[in-house]
């Protein structure tokens, strides 16, 4: 613990504190169809970076975040609708819910590897979108309507998804920085060795699997109090996890901040711009996907991090290069000082 | 029910994967602080032992005891927290942690988390403390290997199992092998070392268990194993253990200033011949990205001709190998088969030319039965009747594949996949053959078998280009011989300029200092090799 992978590993917590102080105090000063957005995109931003966690950090590729979009946002509506108890429980029911779903599935889902653990969470999303839609109690394919006036809107359903985003964001760091994440890394890039060093593969992997699911279902919670009416096609439909996929890995996988950019390419670039032309925006995000994965696998942070050293810095040292791709990485020798670099990328 | 100074019991251990019996009735008990090793040809069931010990594969029979505690139920992880730690024969480096991240997993795992000064002892033993921030991604082989020790280490073993670290390691490289695990086990760990290379075992262990088919065939000290007839047959065979299955036969060419330190880079050049040569590589630079792995290498293989390229690891070789092939293109320089400009000309048709490759690795598919491999090396458009005389001709060079041609090649033992994957190239009916590192990790007897085959295929006139990391295997039976050091040409002539270990040891690693301030571009009379088209050596010993 002494020893930190990264040091200064408190800048970031802090800028993580400040910016939410900041966005938070925003809540009470934005008009409405400003914090509506914002909503949006926080929201957008935790399911995104939920992802990442799983996929970037932990190597399970998850194509279910639609399902733990559902699971809170109808445990909260389902809860505010039939009990009458208040907002605030249901937001803590809804994550308890997709723990509790999560935890149920992992038993399954984290014996499958690879492509079949996504195989795998697409299959959960499709067959429970298909349970609510047939769930009577639940309000069937037509959803349910949450009453408006017993949940936050505005300024205060801004400021609840500033600290889930928040909550997001600080799992994220956590991934990131501490020996958890390391081992959760250790997972990802080898298993076997990852055992073979001590590492509990399936705890680990439960234990990421657990709080990513939890705040997704928290997003679904604020997305049911923004949409007041939630239906299967709605807050179950594939969109959720494709989006969570688009964005993060446009933005870079296994990054902190890559999620952050890409929930604003996307959205801005793609679902806001092309909202009246449905059909060519799936198009055209199928096409950015291929691109991203075909020229800037990392996506499109670690890009400008790469450009900017470039521009700002001297020389980039040893390891500041450019993301390698894993174009021959055996028998080559080391550029030394001795032997300068023959060719040089401009 | 141990005694109290045995580390690790081994009992009749049995473990089958489909129809194949890996191990059968295997008994080991190794004292504490001991050195073993586990030998026997390929497909003995020597990783499977280890396998079985670290609790990656689970036996079908039998018990695994440390100490008093039983292993054999426990998942993995827990085995390695009780002190079993395993270093895989292919490091499995965690690619996207650097290299400290990469230790400090294994420190974490099992016990408290390793201190910044124990965490540096450690990196300085493995010789990692000046590479500790580098990405696991960039080492090259002998620090993987390293990195893949350091790991195992860190999470404090009382049991350290080897699996053919050394399996790649040439002379120095070797040598600081060697060296590590005895420091390692001078510090009282108990060592379990699976190794091919006979001097590692000499060197590091007090008794040797021979494995062939899964079962015990001996155990003693090395020399008492080395005398064995049983083992000799079924793994050392003949060109072995003597180490001098160098060329002896061969005359001492007549130009004795074969290494000729030529100051002008241009005169490094090959000089025109005759348009018969099978390859001419004329000052070919290629690499990866930034680097350069190639550089300024020129080369011609006659046809008829063996030549070997030898050198350390990341000296540039499969490099060299790409860049013939095609799949790595040159940056400079002229490359020309049968008299034909192929710079540019993409990996297809350059295999069509008559250029086979044998890549690395063996590369054979696995769940295709052996003679859906070799059908696969043909070219399409050739005949069913062609194909298969094609066929029965690299049957007549390896025996073994017809008798095994309804077998799943993924079943079959490292020699046998490696003949298949030479067999397939020679489906191809090519004019030049090269051959990656085809003895990477072979038993002895399966190199020795796989050389006379070689031999064998040059008779009928293929050419030879052996890229080996083996070097008195490789210099045994060449005509020529090219070392690369760092990408560049360190030595080039006959194979009798290398005999000498401390030869040997300057062409791979750079002369003693005094050398060092020439900028040697070191030619070799490669008039040799095309004023003799024929073969002068003899037969391999």
């Amino acid at each position: 613990m002494t020893l930190t992978t990264v040091p200064r590993r408190w800048w970031p917590t802090s800028a993580l504190l400040l910016a939410t102080v900041v966005c938070f105090a925003l809540g009470g000063v934005l008009d409405s169809g400003t914090l509506d957005l914002g909503v949006t995109l926080l929201c957008y931003l935790a399911i995104a970076q939920a992802w990442n966690i799983l996929a970037g950090f932990g190597g399970l590729v998850s194509l279910g975040s639609a399902a733990f979009v559902a699971t809170g946002g109808y445990a909260a509506a389902l809860l505010l609708v039939h009990t009458g108890l208040g907002w605030p429980l249901a937001v803590v029911a809804a994550p308890v819910a997709a723990m509790l779903l999560s935890l149920l599935l992992s038993a399954a889902l984290l014996r499958l590897r690879g492509d079949y653990f996504s195989i795998g969470t697409l299959a959960v999303a499709i067959a429970l979108q298909a349970l609510i839609r047939n769930w009577a109690w639940a309000g069937g394919a037509s959803g349910v309507t949450v009453p408006a006036d017993a949940v936050p809107s505005g300024g205060n359903l801004f400021q609840l998804a500033v600290l889930v985003a928040a909550l997001a964001m600080a799992l994220t760091l956590y991934a990131r920085y501490s020996d958890f994440g390391l081992r959760l890394a250790a997972i990802r890039d080898n298993e076997p060795a990852a055992a073979g060093l001590g590492v509990a593969v399936r705890r680990h992997q439960l234990a990421a699997l657990l709080p990513t699911s939890g705040i997704t279902g928290l997003a679904g919670a604020v997305i049911a109090f923004q949409f007041i009416v939630i239906s299967p096609d709605g807050v179950a439909g594939v969109a959720w996890s494709l989006n969570a996929v688009l964005m993060t890995v446009v933005g870079g996988t296994g990054t902190i901040l890559g999620p952050v950019l890409g929930v604003a390419v996307v959205y801005y670039g793609l679902t806001r711009g092309l909202q009246s032309e449905q059909t060519l925006s799936l198009v055209i995000e199928g096409v950015l996907l291929i691109g991203i994965v075909r020229f800037a696998p990392q996506g499109v942070w670690p890009l400008l991090c790469w450009a900017t050293r470039r521009l700002l810095g001297p020389r980039p040292g040893p390891g500041t290069g450019r993301p390698v791709t894993d174009r021959g990485k055996k028998d080559e020798p080391a550029p030394t000082a001795s032997e300068p670099v023959a060719v040089d990328a401009v | 029910m141990n005694s109290s100074d045995t580390a690790l019991t081994v009992r009749g251990l049995g473990k089958h994967f489909g129809g194949v019996t890996a191990l059968d009735g295997v008994d080991l008990a190794v004292r504490r602080a001991e050195a073993v090793a586990v030998i026997g040809p390929n497909g003995a069931g020597k990783s499977t032992l280890l396998k079985l010990i670290a609790g990656v594969h689970r036996q079908d029979s039998g018990t695994i005891h440390l100490g008093d505690r039983r292993l054999d139920r426990l998942p993995p992880h827990r085995i390695t927290r009780l002190g079993v730690a395993l270093a895989h024969q292919v490091p499995r480096p965690f690619h996207g942690l650097t290299v400290r991240d990469n230790v400090r997993i294994g420190a974490m795992a099992a016990g408290p988390p390793m201190r910044g000064p124990e965490l540096a002892d450690l990196l300085a033993l493995c010789q990692l403390d000046t590479k500790a921030d580098r990405p696991a991604d960039s080492l090259r082989v002998l620090d993987l290997k390293r990195l893949e020790v350091a790991r195992a280490l860190a999470t404090r073993p009382q049991v350290l199992m080897l699996d053919e670290v050394a399996a790649g390691l040439v002379g120095r490289e070797l040598d600081e092998a060697i060296d590590l695990i005895r420091r390692v086990h001078g510090l009282g760990t108990t060592v379990i070392l699976v190794e091919h290379i006979e001097r590692v075992v000499r060197e590091l262990v007090d008794r040797v268990l021979v494995l062939n088919w899964g079962r015990p065939i001996a155990e003693g000290t090395p020399a008492e194993i080395a005398l064995d007839e049983e083992v000799r047959a079924v793994y050392l065979g003949d060109g072995g253990s003597s180490g001098g299955g160098a060329p002896a036969a061969n005359p001492r060419d007549d130009s004795q200033d074969m290494k000729v330190v030529e100051q002008d880079a241009s005169a490094s050049a090959v000089p025109h011949g005759t348009d018969g040569d099978v390859l001419i590589l004329d000052n070919v630079s290629s690499g990866y990205g930034d680097m350069l792995a190639l550089r300024d290498f020129s080369l011609r293989v006659a046809p008829g001709q063996i030549v070997t390229v030898l050198g350390a690891n990341g000296a540039g070789k499969s490099t060299l190998c790409g860049t013939l092939v095609g799949t790595v293109g040159s940056r400079t320089g002229r490359i020309t088969a049968f008299g034909r400009d192929i710079t540019r000309l993409p990996v297809h048709e350059r295999a069509r030319l008559g250029i086979a490759y044998c890549q690395e690795g063996r590369r054979v598919f696995g769940d295709l039965t052996v003679a859906e491999n070799l059908r696969l090396g043909a070219p399409l458009s050739l005949p069913r009747g062609e194909v298969g005389t094609r066929m029965e001709r690299v049957h007549t060079v390896f025996p073994v594949l017809a008798e095994r041609a309804g077998q799943r090649a993924g079943t079959m033992s490292g020699g046998q996949q490696q003949m298949l994957a030479v067999g397939r190239a020679l489906m191809a009916d090519p004019a030049v053959l090269i051959c990656d590192e085809i003895s990477l990790g072979l038993a002895p007897v399966a190199i020795d078998a796989l050389y006379q085959a070689l031999a064998e295929i040059n008779a009928q006139g293929v050419a030879i280009l052996l890229v080996e990391q083996n070097v008195k295997r490789a210099l045994g039976i060449c005509d020529h011989g090219v070392v690369l050091s760092r990408g560049r040409v360190s030595y080039r002539g006959g194979p009798e300029g290398l005999l000498d270990d401390a030869d040997l040891d300057a062409a791979y690693f750079g002369a003693p200092a005094s050398d060092t301030s020439v900028p040697t571009t070191v030619t070799a009379a490669a008039t040799t090799a095309s004023g003799s088209p024929a073969r002068t050596t003899g037969e391999p010993s």
